[in-house]
């Protein structure tokens, strides 16, 4: 194995020599009390531009201007202010707002709804661009069908279609400052989502091809063993695989462990719920036993495992890939048409 | 007296702190109120105060920790919200630069004791600013949902009145109420059943046919019967009745309440309960409040029954607002109108209660903390103090339905916002509404147009400030010696009952002058003055024991007062002594703030596009012009018209209806007329022209109508009717006078309301038929009437004030015309946009004149204009009373047509007005009105003119008082900006002028003469004190009009004598006068003579403020311009002081 060579002087130190807390605390100091007056200009309803301080009419340093220029910038920066260069007004953040919206509109496509709702308030806070407020927009939008498809279960939804097809689809015409290509594209992505949705709620096969996706995401997102487990259960159920089998890791197995979990939940005990289901005969001991036994060695993770394996047996497709369908895909600009900001 | 002033609070305050001091490290419930400053900026998690009581004794510093935490807690409250409701408080006051304390009225603190050993005062408990009254039905609306709460309270926003009416089951709800409330009454105070059911039936039959929304709503259902909502509310009488007769009323045991203020200056709390019990015998068991709630209302659930039930937190407010008064034992219940039945839920049984686990019967301190919670976000939320302008804030706000920052956690609240009933869903601007659907509007202050926004920002406000101050009315009231509010003019005491006929009582004090500034039809509260036997001390105003009305007759030792309820009489032993208290209408600025915060998301929502900040010039072309970046279509005053359209009209009228027939949509025009121009003239037939002009037009859509026009006022709207009865009769069949009869309409006005037109006028409104089925057919065959008359109207005349009406709802208009648009607060002007079709597409006319008076505002100091609001064409000095019609006539003066030809004054004073205020360009319509003398109206009325001073004078006539040392001015009688100054000389010389005039004509012509005679001050205790002389002068003269110059506007007389009060040595005018349009409009009000009596010296004497040098100015040239019309014979000046003084002769 190659050892990587260490240099003589590690950058570390050259950084660590170089920091001064005193200036930073200084600076920030100074960047924190224009904050301040801006925010109070915002307050009664103002929207200030943060001037660059110019030498005209006074006698300074240019290491004071610098700092004072540097000062201005990062108090917009902070504020998503607009900040007058010379008589040209710049977004300082807009860099930060594309990363930022990249990041949201791939958490999006990993249905990470928490991840995308942070980066697409903090692209909220610092954007000026209108492409990147459209974007912004549409990624609220876009959040919206993404959580309705993991929310409403297919079929058993008072909805007919994904109510945020309709929200989405009628604000797709209001984006005038993205490319005509793009709205087309987050459009038909819409429709094939929610098509998707509808079929599920009448296709048995596409029911557990939503059911796997939703469990994926719940493990993704750790929604909890119990969670997970009863996502599973169900898709195992409609799938009409039995939980006979005497294989000790195989895929009954795995589903009695995982019916035990709920088992110990609805079984007579000292702590029975009063809204539970009527009084079953009391289990011997010797069952209760063997049940928190099945119970803890339940996981989730393996049982997800298994039944990719057996549904892509039995339909002879990665079952896995197929919950893909459910995932939303993102535009990709074509390369002469990519400008600036584009995510 | 047992008034808790200032200095009792005072010394309870100190006391309270020195109980803390003794008892260190244990909290303690003290309920005083203090005074604080922060003496450093708040920090993250800890504020520091000082403390003092209201006197200004100083208690010390004291501190506030975040989570109700303090040195030496083991037991932290993270969810609590008194920590992060202060600091916002405290930061935004800051940045507001308010400096004066802040009040606290601090429940519960405790002295502790810190590591380093020293002792602090650490407040844990409090309401924030007590001072600022919430309702009990606004308390349970944020316990709801928040941000509803900052959408609508704060923002202002109100339902689209473009869309449909609203359904039946609303106004269900409201007969069955009202129906069930005069049914208790009348079995009260009768015990009979038969009575009680006619009185059920009268009340649904008033609910039905007064809200015009039932009567537009209303038809046969689909199987061709009777709606079920209307056929339940009268068959609900059964089970209602039999309710009735069960309860506790029929005993007789208990007095009832009914739509009583009360208010507690401890809890920031009013309510206006729908009815209080109080025990006949005080120990026969608790009071009893009862909140009637109709089916449609906000339910809290029970989690473990599911059960629901609405209006647990505003009965437990009520109950807790009540037991802070000195009610000991007060119980509640909670009644809902269900179907055809009512359904009481005892208050500890209620859902609310149950998910608490709350014992009623003993004090719980998470009772008065979920309502002090819901009080003191309201306060933040509402009054601006958490967002400020910052629309950035405001935006991030809007991203959380339970606003989070600022109500620590409600981990009461339902789990999710009743969406269902929110304007802000609806409207579209709510990005935490569940089921948005749509061309949802987010962003809506972030991407606001700089100028929208700022436009937005200014008016808000100022209204916001208007809203505060009368928001704080009732702890002034009550925090005031009466002595001091007698001197403020708001309050009379001592007074004694005289009389009480029905609904009027005449109250007197004969001891003392009734020197106030209340006048008639001002709103009242009468509140006795004997210690209340359930209170045990006199009770203040607002305390459930006072009552309601308004002022109908006030005489110099007498006032009558038209009450909702009957007053109390004093027990026997008792000194039968009221108070009546001034009191404005909450909520007065709702419509105005709802018109405003329609232009922000109409004006947003007409455009194209969405998420992303807008530019100015994407706004509907009208809008930006209302924003004053878009100059208006040029003016064409050479439309081709009709010869009958321009009949009877002068040049400048001609001009103005040209212009508006060449109006395309978007367009807005302004036409300004001074007084007497014949703008109704104008406007009757602009409604003619624009009426017969639809008709022909095909592509016109069933729900857009021809025109609208909107008048400031009532009497206005009602001139406007009249003169379309006389000058375009033909439109008649077509016109419907918005809103309900008025006793002050003419019957040819009334005759063109929707009821009257309908078939069910005044009197059959409140004679209910015999039986319900008659009553349900007469409903019926009426509405079937009303919704005819409504589609096919074209055109509708309505107040400002009611362009929301139901008449209204769901119709736009190709032509609003606002008239008095010079008198609108601009964000009223701007319920006229409000009808016009979606993105403005509509004509736009304002008719007014920015020289006389501008609009009526509480708040007199403007705000500092920023620099953005100069391209609006708003200007340092600028403020609510700066209307539209001024601030666009100034930024578009090429846009206004003005009228030119007056038919009011004649030669001479018509000169001085045209020259003081319209730069000589006013001018007498023709020969006859301009030379119109006193003369020859007397010789029309059959009379030569009389000997005397004002029979034999010149068109002008002046008494100067300059050199008369008996006609000083009283000074300020109130410290208010009114001040209340009365003048005696003047009013005697006014009275014996009069007096004079009237003996020397027969007197069978007396009464023909006195209508036609004015009186003007500006002073309303001027005119009382007017009042009092004529009427002693001479008994003819009793019934002469006597009035400010407020009221005088629009109204015109053969002789106009004006009273200026004001003279002093120091050459003060006051603030009117310094309003210098007050001069024109009183001295533009006469016909044939003006009589002008004033202190030339005190109006010319050099200004002593900026604001008033305008004034003073014309003033000089006033008195210049008499001067030179005296030396033409056509005016007079005589000086009074040898006048009409005893025993000098004239």
């Amino acid at each position: 194995m190659a050892v990587r060579p260490v240099p003589e002087e590690p950058p570390a130190i050259q950084s660590e020599r170089a920091l001064d807390p005193t200036a930073t605390w200084e600076l920030l100091e100074r960047v924190s009390s224009l904050v301040e007056k801006l925010r109070q200009r915002r307050f009664v309803g103002e929207d200030p531009v943060v001037e660059v301080p110019s030498a005209t009419k006074r006698r300074v340093s240019r290491a004071t201007l610098i700092e004072e220029a540097i000062v201005a910038a990062l108090a917009a920066e902070r504020l998503g202010a607009l900040l007058d260069l010379n008589g040209t007004l710049v977004s300082v953040a807009e860099d930060v707002a594309a990363e930022e919206l990249a990041t949201a509109y791939r958490a999006l496509a990993t249905w990470d709804l928490r991840a995308a709702e942070s980066a697409l308030a903090r692209a909220l806070r610092v954007t000026r661009f209108p492409k990147h407020q459209q974007r912004i927009a549409l990624g609220w939008a876009l959040h919206r069908l993404v959580s309705d498809l993991l929310r409403l279960v297919p079929g058993e939804s008072k909805e007919k279609s994904l109510p945020a097809e309709r929200l989405v689809a009628e604000l797709l015409p209001t984006l005038d400052q993205l490319p005509h290509e793009e709205r087309a594209f987050y459009h038909g992505e819409v429709r094939r989502l929610a098509a998707a949705w509808r079929e599920a709620a009448t296709d048995d096969r596409s029911w557990c091809v939503w059911a796997l996706f939703r469990a994926r995401v719940a493990l993704l997102r750790g929604e909890g063993h119990e969670t997970t487990l009863a996502w599973l259960l169900r898709l195992a159920r409609r799938a009409g695989l039995a939980t006979t089998g005497d294989d000790p890791n195989g895929l009954a197995t795995l589903l009695r462990q995982a019916e035990a979990v709920f088992q110990l939940l609805i079984t007579p005990g000292e702590h029975r719920f009063a809204w539970g289901p009527p009084a079953a005969p009391p289990a011997d001991e010797t069952a209760q036993s063997e049940l928190r036994q099945l119970a803890a060695t339940a996981s989730a993770r393996d049982l997800f495992r298994a039944l990719v394996a057996v549904l892509t047996a039995q339909w002879g497709e990665d079952a896995l890939a197929a919950t893909q369908r459910f995932a939303l895909a993102l535009w990709v600009p074509e390369a002469s048409s990519t400008t600036r900001g584009d995510v | 007296m047992a008034q808790t002033t200032a200095s009792t609070v005072s010394a309870r305050a100190s006391r309270a702190w020195q109980q803390l001091r003794a008892s260190i490290g244990q909290p303690q419930w003290l309920d005083v109120p203090i005074l604080v400053e922060p003496i450093s900026e708040p920090q993250p998690r800890k504020i520091v105060l000082r403390a003092k009581t209201e006197d200004g004794e100083d208690l010390g510093p004291c501190a506030v920790y975040a989570d109700e935490w303090y040195p030496g807690c083991t037991t932290p409250n993270p969810f609590s919200h008194y920590f992060p409701v202060l600091w916002h408080v405290l930061d935004a006051r800051l940045r507001r630069k308010e400096h004066d304390p802040l009040r606290l009225q601090v429940l519960k603190a405790v002295c502790a004791q810190t590591s380093s050993g020293r002792e602090q005062v650490v407040l844990l408990k409090f309401i924030v600013a007590p001072e600022y009254t919430v309702t009990g039905r606004f308390v349970e609306d944020l316990y709801n949902c928040p941000l509803k709460v900052l959408f609508e309270r704060f923002l202002g926003l109100a339902r689209d009145s473009r869309e449909q009416p609203p359904r039946l089951g609303e106004v269900r709800g409201r007969a069955v109420h009202t129906g069930y409330r005069r049914a208790l009454v009348e079995y009260a105070a009768t015990q009979d059943l038969d009575r009680a059911a006619q009185a059920y039936r009268a009340g649904v039959w008033s609910e039905w046919t007064r809200t015009l929304q039932a009567l537009l709503a209303t038809s046969v259902s689909q199987d061709g019967g009777a709606p079920k909502d209307l056929v339940e509310s009268f068959t609900a009488a059964g089970s209602i009745l039999a309710q009735i007769a069960e309860g506790d009323v029929a005993s007789g045991a208990v007095e009832l309440y009914l739509e009583r203020l009360f208010y507690s200056a401890t809890r920031g709390l009013s309510g206006r309960a729908d009815r209080i019990e109080v025990p006949r015998d005080a120990s026969a068991g608790p009071l009893c409040i009862a909140e009637v709630k109709t089916q449609s209302s906000i339910r809290e659930q029970d989690p473990v029954t599911g059960e629901s039930f609405p209006g647990g937190l505003q009965a437990l407010a009520y109950r807790e607002l009540l037991q802070s008064l000195g009610f000991t034992d007060v119980d509640a219940v909670v009644e809902l109108v269900d179907g055809q039945s009512i359904v009481t839920k005892p208050l500890r049984e209620h859902p609310i209660v149950r998910r608490l686990r709350l014992d009623l019967s003993k004090p719980d301190e998470r009772v008065i903390d979920l309502i002090v919670q819901a009080r003191n976000v309201y306060y933040c939320v509402t009054s601006g103090l958490f967002t400020g302008y910052d629309r950035y804030r405001l935006d991030n706000a809007t991203r959380h339905w339970r606003l989070p920052d600022v109500s620590g956690q409600f981990d009461l609240l339902n789990d999710r916002p009743p969406c269902r009933s929110c304007v802000a869903r609806q409207r579209q601007v709510c990005p935490s509404s569940r089921d948005r659907e749509g061309r949802t509007l987010e962003g809506l202050f972030r991407y606001a147009p700089p100028p929208l926004f700022s436009y937005w920002v200014w008016f808000h406000r100022q209204l916001k400030a208007e809203e505060r101050a009368e928001r704080e009315l009732l702890f002034h009231l009550v925090h005031t010696p009466p002595d001091a509010l007698e001197r403020e003019g708001v309050t009379l005491a001592d007074l004694r009952l005289q009389r009480q006929d029905g609904r009027f009582a005449t109250f007197v004090r004969p001891e003392r002058r009734l020197d106030t500034r209340i006048r008639e039809d001002d709103l009242v509260l009468v509140t006795p003055q004997w210690p209340d036997g359930l209170l045990g001390r006199i009770p203040r105003p607002g305390e459930l024991f006072s009552v309601q009305g308004r002022v109908v007759d006030l005489q110099e030792y007498d006032l009558v007062v038209e009450l909702d309820d009957r007053v109390p009489l004093a027990p026997p032993g008792q000194e039968p002594t009221y108070r009546i208290d001034q009191l404005t209408g909450f909520d007065m600025r709702a419509w105005q703030l709802e018109g405003l915060a329609d232009f922000l998301v109409s004006a947003m929502a007409a455009t194209p596009v969405r998420g992303r900040m807008l530019r100015w010039s994407e706004l509907p072309p009208l809008a930006q012009t209302i924003l004053g970046l878009r100059e208006p279509a040029s003016i064409q005053t050479d439309t081709p018209l009709p010869v009958w359209a321009t009949s009877g009209l002068n040049a400048s009228q001609r001009d103005a209806l040209a212009a508006v027939a060449a109006l395309a949509p978007g367009d807005l025009l302004l036409v300004q007329g001074p007084p007497g121009t014949g703008k109704t003239a104008l406007i009757a037939a602009m409604v003619r022209f624009l009426v017969a002009r639809a008709l022909f037009d095909p592509a016109r859509l069933p729900e857009r109508r021809p025109v609208l026009v909107l008048t400031n006022t009532h009497r206005a709207a009602n001139e406007v009717v009249l003169k379309i009865v006389e000058k375009a009769p033909e439109v008649l069949p077509f016109l419907v006078r918005v809103g309900n009869e008025r006793e002050d309409m003419e019957d040819a006005v009334t005759a063109q309301t929707l009821p009257t037109r309908s078939g069910l006028p005044p009197e059959r409104r409140r004679q209910p038929p015999d039986s319900d089925d008659e009553a349900i057919a007469m409903l019926l065959a009426t509405s079937r009437r009303a919704q005819v008359i409504r589609e096919h109207a074209a055109v509708f005349v309505a107040t400002l004030g009611s362009a929301d009406a139901p008449e209204l709802r769901g119709l736009t208009f190709e032509t609003v015309i606002v008239d008095e648009a010079g008198q609108a607060t601009e964000p009223a002007f701007l319920q006229a946009l409000r009808r016009l079709p979606f993105g403005y597409r509509g004509r736009l006319v304002l008719v007014g004149d920015e020289n006389q008076l501008p609009p009526v505002v509480t708040t007199m100091t403007a705000p500092e204009p920023w620099p953005d609001l100069e391209r609006l064409g708003i200007r340092p000095g600028d403020s609510l009373r700066t209307s539209a019609f001024e601030r666009l006539h100034r930024r578009y003066p090429s846009a206004c047509v003005r009228l030119t030809e007056q038919y009011r004054m004649n030669r001479p004073i018509c000169e001085l007005v045209s020259h003081v205020f319209y730069e000589d360009t006013l001018r007498p319509a023709n020969e006859r009105v301009a030379e119109r003398r006193l003369a020859h109206w007397l010789a029309e009325l059959g009379a030569a003119p009389p000997a005397g001073l004002l029979g034999q004078s010149p068109p002008v006539l002046y008494l100067d008082t300059s050199d008369d040392p008996l006609a000083r001015d009283s000074g300020a009688l109130f410290q208010a900006d009114d001040e209340g100054r009365t003048n005696e000389r003047e009013a005697e010389l006014v009275a014996q002028l009069l007096s004079e005039f009237l003996r020397g004509l027969p007197e069978r012509l007396h009464q023909k003469v006195v209508e036609q005679i004015g009186v003007i001050s500006p002073y309303r205790r001027q005119n009382t004190l007017l009042r009092q002389r004529l009427t002693r002068a001479h008994p003819s003269l009793a019934a002469l009009r006597v009035d400010t110059v407020d009221r005088f506007q629009g109204g015109e007389r053969e002789v106009i004598v004006v009273s200026l009060v004001n003279s002093n040595r120091e050459g003060v005018i006051g603030s009117l006068h310094a309003e210098w349009r007050r001069l024109n409009v009183a001295l533009s009000r006469a016909r044939s003579l003006l009589v002008l009596i004033g202190d030339r010296r005190t109006f010319t004497a050099p200004e002593h403020t900026v604001e008033e040098a305008e004034a003073r100015e014309r003033f000089r040239r006033v008195f210049a311009r008499i001067d030179e019309l005296a030396r033409r014979g056509e005016a007079r000046v005589i000086p009074t002081r040898q006048l009409f003084v005893p025993g000098a002769g004239s």
